[in-house]
């Protein structure tokens, strides 16, 4: 009993040994890579701080403006075209209607699909498009309806 | 021990057993505590290995090195960069450890073509084993360099301020010499403290909008163009906090390439620059006419013909020639309706307004370059007469651009900053003029857009108002006016129902065109200038276009109204 109780305390002491090794080398790894963590942290806050600086270049007003010129030829914003009041923007006559041709384009969530009228089913699909169309438009009013009540409140 | 304990005890006698004794026992007291040590260890490691429940968390620090840098950055209101430090390499070499110079100078020269061959060559025969060979790489030329893979090529870290945006704002941010002290604007006025190692992980945050900061300077530059002025200059300025959004000098320089510039691009002509502003002095004699209760809307003054003092003669650019009413005389810019309005008022009081005002003292802000007003020391009534509308008196259009605040935020006198204020940062300052005086003059400045001199700066929507001022130059040899030179400005405000920016622009000596019928002076320069400013810069700060309150404003269009009916008799 006695030399039973000696062999598994020796091997109990044993298997801890050994775990205790090998979670020391696991912890000197960790800190090792800690370390390396911390140099890399340390390298792309350098680089941070150049493409900050490069960003700062590459979209400084002047360049955009330029660029603009050449590809989009955008305008400053005109008073006209600053709406202010929630009740400026129109309502579409018939929400249950899909904007032709773009649906996907203009509401959020429904996927553009190119609509072949040969195919099987596509009267179907355009059916769905429409009935999802019509949700966002209900989403859409009910959202003005929340924003204008709360501008109420405010005033 | 084994053996000590497998021999069977042999029984000694006396002084011998007690010796034997007393060696065992020592014995076995070593053994105890060696046993119990390892007792202890043993447990110790059982309990290491196999406890999984409490885990002490001393996680150790994890320090990453700080970004060490020599100047902190600059930033923009909406933390836009605008001055940063950035590492760069120096390309040296140890000659010593080159073998073949001519190779080698060949190599270098093809990657970094400013070189030049004889001058490498001769640099790398020389046989020194320091000897400098470009300062302040490029990222793409230090890696290229390094591409060649000589032996005895060193780099040597340095640092470079860099300014992103090239020569916008160049006169608020200033610029640093090779050492990297600050020479001008704000890399001067705060060099110790952005120079101070411990801060420089953070940045100086400043009130300037570099997108307003480009629109403006964009518009300058096309109405400098336009007239062929041989400067120009401009604000836009918060009229609560002071906050300078934009100030733009032109012309400019690099501060990239400070070393490049002219000596006269570096002149700061908003701060430091002193010019008779003409006109625009006018709202300042104004205000302090109304508020001291001197005349009131309803007065008037008889403006039929030119006054003549001394040797000189005040006439006006406009003549009406009969009784003008206070809203007429400020709106159709009279000279000679503002003079007796002053001379009414006396010297003493006129000085001492614009004492309160602060245009006789150096405007505050964050610069050193700040120019300090030119006034008559014996303030005589010709002196009161000409200063009514701004000649004769010279001040940095920051100092006009303060006055104007004050006149049009409810009466308030704000120190300008170019420092970054938060929006509840606003302090109650000392009060110029009573509020009503204030609403007044917000009402007269936006008839002169209106109906008077400055209706070039009507941008739909965003009801501007403003003063124009045009001013001859004083010659050279300070005698007498040169009436070809101009300085030609227009200060503007908006929204005027709730006046939340100042934005003026200067132009120096502007030339008539065709699109202004010849005409150079402030309503045709400058007012179109501000007018896109502002029609560029609204949508960005948040300022909506609306449809004014036309009863505000109807009283005083009834009275020049009914002056225009006499005029049309």
């Amino acid at each position: 009993m006695k030399r039973f109780m000696m062999t598994i305390l020796t091997l109990a002491t044993l298997i801890s040994g050994a775990a205790l090794m090998q979670t020391k080398y696991t912890v000197q790894e960790k800190a090792r890579e800690l370390e390396a963590l911390a140099d890399q942290i340390h390298a792309d806050r350098k680089a941070i701080r150049v493409l900050r600086a490069e960003w700062a270049y590459r979209t400084s007003p002047s360049k955009l403006q330029d660029q603009s010129m050449e590809y989009l030829a955008l305008m400053p914003v005109l008073p006209s075209q600053v709406l202010h009041d929630v009740e400026d923007i129109p309502f579409r006559r018939n929400p249950l209607e899909p904007v032709a041709g773009a649906v996907g384009i203009l509401l959020p969530g429904v996927k553009a699909k190119e609509t072949n009228p040969n195919s099987k089913g596509s009267g179907a699909e355009a059916e769905s498009v429409t009935r999802t169309a019509g949700r966002h438009q209900q989403e859409a009013r009910s959202m003005l309806v929340r924003l204008s009540a709360q501008r109420d409140e405010k005033l | 021990m084994t053996v000590v304990a497998s021999a069977r005890p042999i029984s000694f006698d006396g002084e011998r057993k007690s010796q034997l004794e007393t060696a065992r026992f020592r014995l076995m007291l070593i053994a105890m505590l060696m046993f119990l040590s390892f007792g202890v260890l043993g447990f110790r490691t059982l309990d290491l290995g196999m406890s999984s429940g409490v885990v002490h968390r001393t996680a150790p620090e994890i320090f990453v090195a700080p970004v060490e840098l020599a100047r902190a950055d600059i930033l923009d209101r909406n933390g836009e960069v605008l001055a940063t430090n950035l590492e760069t390499y120096s390309l040296y070499a140890d000659t010593r450890q080159i073998k073949n110079p001519e190779e080698v100078a060949a190599g270098l020269v093809r990657v970094l073509p400013e070189l030049t061959m004889s001058e490498v060559e001769a640099k790398l025969k020389s046989g020194r084993s320091f000897v400098w060979l470009k300062r302040k790489l490029t990222p793409s030329q230090h890696w290229a360099v390094n591409a060649l893979g000589v032996p005895g090529f060193e780099y040597r870290r340095e640092e470079e301020r860099v300014y992103p945006h090239g020569s916008l704002a160049s006169h608020v941010l200033g610029y640093v010499d090779p050492d990297g002290n600050g020479l001008g604007g704000v890399e001067h006025f705060f060099n110790d403290t952005l120079g101070d190692k411990n801060l420089s992980d953070r940045s100086l945050k400043l009130s300037l909008d570099i997108r307003v900061q480009h629109a403006l300077a964009d518009e300058l530059q096309s109405a400098m163009r336009a007239h062929e002025a041989v400067g120009a200059g401009g604000l836009v300025m918060d009229v609560r906090t002071g906050e300078l959004l934009a100030l733009v000098s032109l012309p400019d320089f690099d501060p990239n390439q400070s070393g490049r510039a002219q000596p006269e691009s570096m002149f700061n002509r908003v701060t430091m620059g002193l010019y008779e502003l003409g006109s625009t002095f006018k709202t300042f004699t104004l205000a302090a006419a109304l508020d001291s209760g001197q005349v009131t809307m309803n007065d008037g003054y008889d403006a039929s013909k030119p006054i003549h003092i001394s040797k000189y003669w005040i006439k006006d650019d406009h003549p009406k020639a009969r009784y003008l009413s206070v809203p007429e005389i400020y709106t159709y810019s009279s000279n000679i309706g503002m003079a007796h309005m002053a001379d009414e008022m006396g010297s003493d009081k006129q000085r001492e307004f614009l004492r309160t005002l602060g245009l006789l003292e150096p405007a505050t802000v964050e610069l050193t370059e700040v120019g300090s007003p030119v006034y008559p020391k014996n303030w005589g009534r010709i002196n009161t007469m000409t200063i009514s509308y701004g000649h004769g008196i010279q001040v940095s259009p920051l100092n006009l651009a303060l006055g104007i605040a004050s006149m049009v935020n409810g009466g308030q006198r704000i120190p300008a900053t170019l420092v970054y204020k938060d929006d509840n940062a606003y302090i109650d300052n000392r009060r110029v003029i009573k509020a009503k005086t204030s609403e007044q003059i917000r009402k007269l400045m936006r008839m002169v857009v209106k109906e008077g001199t400055g209706s070039h700066a009507e941008a739909i929507g965003y009801r501007v108002g403003g003063k124009t001022g045009t001013a001859e130059k004083a010659k050279s040899d300070s005698r007498g006016y040169d009436k070809k030179s101009l300085i030609s400005s227009f200060v503007g405000v908006y929204p005027m129902d709730d006046p939340q920016f100042v934005v003026f622009a200067m132009l120096d000596e502007p030339k008539g065109t065709k699109a202004t019928y010849g005409f150079a002076g402030g309503g045709w320069t400058a007012a179109p200038t501000v007018r896109n400013v502002i029609m560029r810069t609204a949508p960005l700060l948040g300022i909506a276009p609306k449809e004014e309150v036309k009863s505000d404003y109807q009283y005083i269009a009834m009275l020049i109204a009914e002056g225009r009916k006499k005029d049309n008799k």
